[in-house]
């Protein structure tokens, strides 16, 4: 029976951005099954209110932009992952692979549909809005029934190695011919931050529907302890509510001569769906103490609800290998694989854009990446996708296409049938064409609809030849568009290993 | 280890004739030239009063017929070709519509369900994109990308297509002259790729002894309207059996009926005439050789007609498998696919047979509609053509003397 | 020259103008002289759901669940060959066919036709809407049919593949002899939840069929391997448990899922909900009390212990596991895929779960456990 182990990392932590190398060994003498194996990240997670509640809190992870900022972009596990490089005792350096995040951050939406990236979210770092407009963070155990109170838990981010390393699409990696194995990571900690979710003044945006926020009115004489949404819930899954959640309680005390506001922040103790009577398919909420009390003759009214303020951070503290052993060992004398090289560059904002590079003789695919200076990570064609209109690609002075392939707001047949045949040749599926960048801030019916930020995608099948390439790419975008900025080439190359 | 090898170049083709809104045509007369099975059009579009397209066939829409001669000689050819891939694109799963078909072809299918549900406003079903439009430019108009082998089983059967075999190679697109107002069709373009190893084609050449592939035949016949309905909520049933001819002597795999009614009642801009009708009560039989080949009425049910079609062809892109709702279609529909409820029900054999006589069986109730004065205008109750796409097993073999010689196979 | 595809339809050996729950639909299955074509097999019938008599209505709150559709009105699903014995006792099968979908579905897949032929949808207010009855658009209809459904039940019949061929799946009748299929249709209150679902609430089905495809006997020997599975319920009665199996057969998975015992066939609430097990702090798979062969660590992460269950069904990237559902208590499991066939008739296999959540102890839970089998013919 094949195992599934853990191996630490050679570095502990607690990891930063200043401390961000991660380097694991695969044990010689064995064969493992890489394409179940992944880094995983165990973090810890700390929240604090200036009341020392002990509330649970939501929060969400998000890509920072070049100033620091919220970029809104969403990123994959593996965009955590800006180098890597697999090297082992008896053959060297099988793959090294620079900016794999942004490689493997646009071929993922290429190769995943929509319904594949909503499947595999559970286990998803950087959450978007589902349907229902809620984003929930991962490492929480939200308890929205009932009294047991909400858990934070530590966080792991798994990141699959099949993300990082081309032979970790290898069922059974040869360690016993290849000897002790090192993986080697260079994580993008600094690309991360941790912003708080549904907090205070969000009850519009981030609640799911503000109604949801909304609740009933009182006469009960007493002091109140108790809320009820005037909203049914077909679906616990639409209630913004969990048991030890912190909210922020405003309203009105009103009788026949004066209006009394109050505003007070509580604990929810527990959570009641209600199954019967007028209310049934509402949700009462019973918060830890009184935040109000009803005289004679008033009603409390205008009750609303909205997140409280609070600190939450992360602090990445081990780095561990899920290693899952191969059941059978394989005699290979040889492996042959393919991996990626990196050809980093700029186009100095060059509206028209040619220059002339150098491929390797053995490079079968060549996929050009052009992310935005403001994330550096996701390949946005800007300013309502003419930054990059069109473009052409010769090799050895001869045209790919005897036409432009025309990309931006609409793009040609041509373009999508270029990228099938480089997706093809890199034997991957096609299965996505939606190319408008996901965005953390934007809400489940808009999420590809409103202010599209269209992608770009330009690759090209080449052949394997005696001697090195010249391959010439031209790029046209709109004056004052942006032109070509930074350009990540990466050249898809076989190698072979004889073991 | 990869598709596109040294031994490969792609070239794009421009027509050599181009009619519009009538025809184009595509040589391939490269001597000795072998090209891959893998051909695919693109540019199919046109420049028109800005309008959308049809929600299931796209750009397809405008595509009337695609033909494969060799010479004179038809290889392959698809008729009522909007009719038949609205239905190949219904033919499609919900994730690979949502997800890529529908920018290929330009049509919106693929649903899910929108997000608001409170008091007011309901989580309805929508597909993601509404259908992309066609506009008086061609920069901007929308234009699909069709991969031949998909709607053309010569071209899925056959790997390669050896010149020295078929020495006049000419792809023919007809056109439908009046989808858009002030239509002209945009030229399209052939992507092939082709093998330039002169080692490799000889053996692949020397290696071509023929291929077997199915032929998508096309028969129909009408149904007449049913009459007799004068009373409020009045049904009233008719049966009718008409023989198909198309497809005697001839193996048939499977064969897909489409009901398209004669009436704009009902007709949704959305699918136009290119959907099939669910009728009330419909049952639906096929009587091969003197045998009926389902039991009792056949598909009596519309959830046995929905799963013998899933069972035939595959997975389909439904979001829902009836006429209409009891309340308002509004409560779980949005506007597009509750226009479009109940015109997507096609029918599906598995035969397998070949076929001396063949009879097909249908039987609907129409019923009276308080709301309209010509009963025979409603979509239930209006006359319908009954259109059947069958697919037939065909073999093309290649004589010692280098022609070939097609035929049905037995 | 015998037809090549004979499809059949047959009736319940008791046959009788409707059904309810409880009732037993005896299938017989008989084709002399051909071979079965497995995975052809379906359960078809029309399926009429009232309240006091009377069609629902939309003010009401009745649902169905809409993972699960028409398959919830089956309870369990017995398989016998003449010619064999017992292949299959399936119980607890809607949960089943829930964990299933959870587990290789997304929402958005039940906008395929296989799904929507067995009454599935995208929400339960979807399908809800729909139970009204089927009607026309006609203004003044006052048509009102039951809904019709047509399921390919997941059991013995409808998941084999051939060893020597994966495509020949061609069951010949010399090798199993007549095959009895007998379902037991599920109470009320499992296959209906919902505020308004009360003592006066009922359904029936008619037109039940059995439909099935068979074609000639060629007199070819073939091997089927069909996937069964063994349904071992159990009760969870304080935060830290141990649920120990022994299971007669060899079995290369387990998947399990979780529901409060006080939401088991009770009216309102949904008896098939995969819930939630709240707060899990460590869990572990045992083989034989005490050799963890498979993981040799213990699994603390929400995320791991999600992918092993829904890799032991099969990881297709389409789940309906996410944050959303699991934060609303749905959509939840464990389970194992140890990737190889382990005879669990002569050792225990044991989960050993340890939860933070001291509630567990008043409000216990089931866990359903479903071990993922094999049978060759």
């Amino acid at each position: 029976m094949n195992s599934a182990l853990k191996l630490n990392a050679l570095q502990s932590g607690p990891f930063t951005a200043q401390k961000n190398l991660v380097d694991v060994v695969l044990p010689a003498g064995k064969q493992y099954d890489l394409t179940k194996s992944y880094l995983n990240l165990v973090c810890s997670m700390t929240q604090t209110d200036a009341s020392g509640t002990g509330a649970t809190y939501n929060w969400a992870a998000n890509w920072k932009d070049s100033a620091g900022g919220n970029s809104h972009n969403q990123f994959c596990n593996a965009a955590l992952v800006k180098n890597c490089r697999m090297t082992s005792d008896r053959v060297g350096i099988l793959e090294d692979r620079r900016r794999n995040d942004v490689l493997i951050q646009q071929l993922k939406t290429y190769s995943n549909n929509d319904d594949d990236f909503l499947g595999t979210r559970y286990k998803d770092l950087c959450q978007i809005y589902g349907q229902g407009n809620l984003k929930f963070a991962p490492n929480i155990e939200f308890i929205k029934e009932g009294s047991t109170k909400s858990r934070v838990s530590d966080m792991q981010i798994q990141i699959p190695l099949k993300d990082c390393f081309e032979l970790a699409n290898h069922s059974n990696l040869p360690c016993d011919k290849l000897g002790d194995t090192r993986l080697h990571f260079e994580l993008n900690l600094d690309k991360l931050r941790i912003d708080f979710e549904m907090g205070a003044g969000t009850r519009t945006t981030e609640w799911g529907n503000v109604k949801y926020t909304v609740m009933a009115e009182d006469t009960t004489v007493g002091p109140v302890s108790t809320l009820t949404t005037t909203e049914k819930f077909e679906d616990l899954g639409q209630s913004p509510f969990w048991v030890n959640q912190r909210l922020n309680i405003q309203g009105d005390i009103s009788d026949a001569s004066a209006t009394t506001g109050f505003n007070e922040d509580k604990l929810i103790n527990s959570i009641e769906w209600l199954t019967s009577g007028a209310d049934k398919g509402k949700l009462k909420l019973t918060m830890d103490s009184a935040f109000t009390d009803i005289s004679a003759g008033s009603t409390m009214k205008n009750v609303v609800v909205d997140g409280t303020i609070a600190e939450v951070s992360l602090s990445v503290n081990e780095a561990e290998l899920i290693l899952e052993e191969s059941g059978t060992m394989e005699k290979q004398d040889e492996l042959v694989y393919s991996t990626y090289l990196n050809e980093e560059d700029n186009g100095n904002s060059l509206t028209s854009f040619s220059r002339l590079y150098n491929c390797e003789e053995n490079a079968f695919n060549l996929l050009v990446c052009l992310p935005d200076a403001s994330s550096d990570l996701v390949c946005v064609n800007g300013t309502g996708a003419t930054q990059y209109e069109d473009y052409r690609i010769r090799v050895d002075n001869v045209d790919l296409t005897n036409r432009k392939v025309v990309a931006g707001a609409n793009p040609s047949p041509l373009y999508y049938d270029r990228a099938g045949m480089y997706m093809l040749n890199a034997n991957l599926p096609l299965k996505n064409l939606i190319e408008v960048a996901k965005r953390t801030n934007e809400l489940w019916d808009d999420r590809y609809k409103t202010s599209p930020r269209k992608l770009f995608f330009m690759g090209t099948p080449l052949s394997q030849t005696p001697q090195r390439k010249l391959v010439q790419l031209s790029i046209n975008g709109a004056s004052g568009a942006g032109g070509v900025g930074s350009i990540q080439l990466y050249k898809q190359v076989v190698k072979q290993v004889k073991l | 280890m990869s598709f596109y090898t040294q031994s490969l170049k792609t070239e794009i083709h421009d027509p050599r004739i181009n009619v519009k809104n009538t025809r184009a045509e595509f040589r391939l007369q490269d001597e000795d030239a072998v090209y891959l099975s893998n051909l695919r059009l693109a540019n199919i579009g046109i420049t028109a009063s800005p309008d959308e397209w049809n929600a299931a066939a796209g750009s397809l829409a405008v595509v009337d017929s695609i033909i494969l001669y060799d010479d004179g000689t038809e290889l392959c050819a698809m008729r009522d070709f909007d009719l038949y891939s609205a239905w190949k694109n219904y033919n499609k799963e919900n994730a690979a519509n949502k997800s890529i078909n529908n920018f290929l072809v330009k049509n919106a299918m693929g649903y899910e369900v929108r997000s608001t549900n409170t008091s007011t406003t309901s989580e309805n079903i929508e597909p993601l994109f509404t259908p992309p439009a066609y506009t008086l430019s061609e920069d901007t108009t929308a234009q699909g990308w069709l991969d031949l082998k998909s709607c053309m089983p010569f071209l899925a059967s056959v790997a390669y297509l050896p010149q020295q075999v078929f020495k006049n190679l000419r792809l023919v697109v007809n056109y439908k002259a009046a989808i858009g107002t002030a239509q002209n069709t945009n030229p399209p373009i052939l992507i092939t790729d082709q093998m330039v190893d002169s080692s490799q084609k000889q053996k692949l050449v020397s290696a071509f002894k023929g291929v077997s592939y199915v032929s998508v035949l096309h028969d129909s016949f009408v149904v007449d309207a049913v009459s007799g309905l004068t009373t409020v909520a009045q049904t009233k049933t008719q049966e009718v059996s008409k023989m198909l001819k198309g497809y005697d002597n001839k193996m048939l795999n499977k064969l897909l009926v489409i009901f398209t009614p004669q009436t704009t009642d009902r007709e949704t801009d959305h699918l136009g005439k290119l959907g099939s009708q669910m009728y009330l009560n419909q049952k639906v039989n096929l009587r091969v050789n003197g045998r009926n080949l389902l039991v009792g009425d056949g598909y009596d049910t519309p959830a046995k007609t929905l799963a013998g079609l899933t069972e035939t062809y595959g997975t389909h892109n439904t979001y829902m498998n009836r006429i209409a709702l009891v309340g308002s279609a509004s409560l779980v529909l949005g506007a597009q696919p509750g226009a479009m409820l109940g015109q997507q029900s096609y029918v599906g054999f598995l035969v397998r047979e070949y076929v001396e006589q063949m009879e097909l069986q249908i039987s609907r109730d129409g019923e009276y509609d308080d709301g309209k004065a010509d009963q025979k205008q409603v979509r239930n109750n209006a006359s319908f053509v009954v259109n059947c796409f069958g697919e037939c097993p065909t073999t093309l073999e290649v004589q010692p003397d280098g022609t070939y010689l097609i035929a049905y196979t037995a | 020259m015998a037809a090549p595809y004979l499809f059949h339809e047959i009736q319940p050996e008791n046959s009788k103008s409707q059904y309810t729950e409880f009732n037993n639909l005896d299938f017989v299955m008989t084709f002399e002289g051909r071979k079965l074509l497995c995975n052809s097999v379906k359960l078809q019938a029309d399926l009429r759901i009232t309240k006091g008599g009377s069609n629902i209505t939309d003010s009401e709150d009745i649902k169905m669940d809409a993972s699960i559709g028409a398959h919830g009105v089956v309870e369990s699903i017995n398989t016998s060959f003449q010619n064999v014995g017992r292949v299959e006792n399936l119980n607890s099968y809607p949960r089943y066919v829930g964990m299933v979908a959870d587990t290789t579905t997304t929402k958005e897949d039940m906008c395929n036709s296989e799904n929507i032929c067995e009454m599935r949808a995208m929400t339960d207010k979807i399908l809800k809407v729909q139970l009204r009855g089927f009607t026309t658009d006609a203004s003044g209809s006052t048509t009102n049919n039951p809904n019709s459904f047509s399921i390919k039940p997941l059991f013995v019949l409808n998941s084999a593949v051939g060893k020597e061929d994966p495509n020949n799946v061609e069951l010949s009748f010399k090798k199993s002899g007549v095959i009895r299929v007998s379902f037991t249709l599920a109470r009320v209150f499992n296959l209906l939840f919902g505020n308004d679902v009360d003592s006066t609430c009922s359904y029936t089905l008619t037109n039940v069929r059995l439909a099935f495809t068979s074609v000639p006997e060629d007199n070819v020997a073939n091997t089927l391997i069909h996937k069964t599975k063994y349904h071992i319920k159990q009760s969870i009665l304080s935060s830290r448990s141990n649920v120990a199996a022994q299971v007669p057969a060899v079995c290369n998975a387990v998947s399990t899922s979780f529901v409060r015992q006080s939401e088991e066939n009770a009216a309102i609430y949904n008896s098939y909900q995969r819930q939630h097990f709240p707060l899990l702090d460590q869990l572990q798979y045992l083989f034989n009390n005490n050799t963890n062969a498979r993981i040799q660590y213990t699994i603390k992460n929400k995320q791991d212990a999600l992918q092993r269950y829904i890799s032991s069904f099969r990881d297709v990237k389409h789940s309906q596991v996410n944050l959303v559902n699991l934060s609303a208590n749905k959509a939840y499991g464990l389970g194992l895929f140890w990737n190889q066939y382990v005879n669990l008739a002569n050792q225990t296999f044991n989960i050993s779960l340890n939860s933070a959540d001291s509630t567990i102890s008043s409000d216990p839970f089931s866990i359903h456990a479903y071990f993922h089998s094999v049978v060759e013919v």
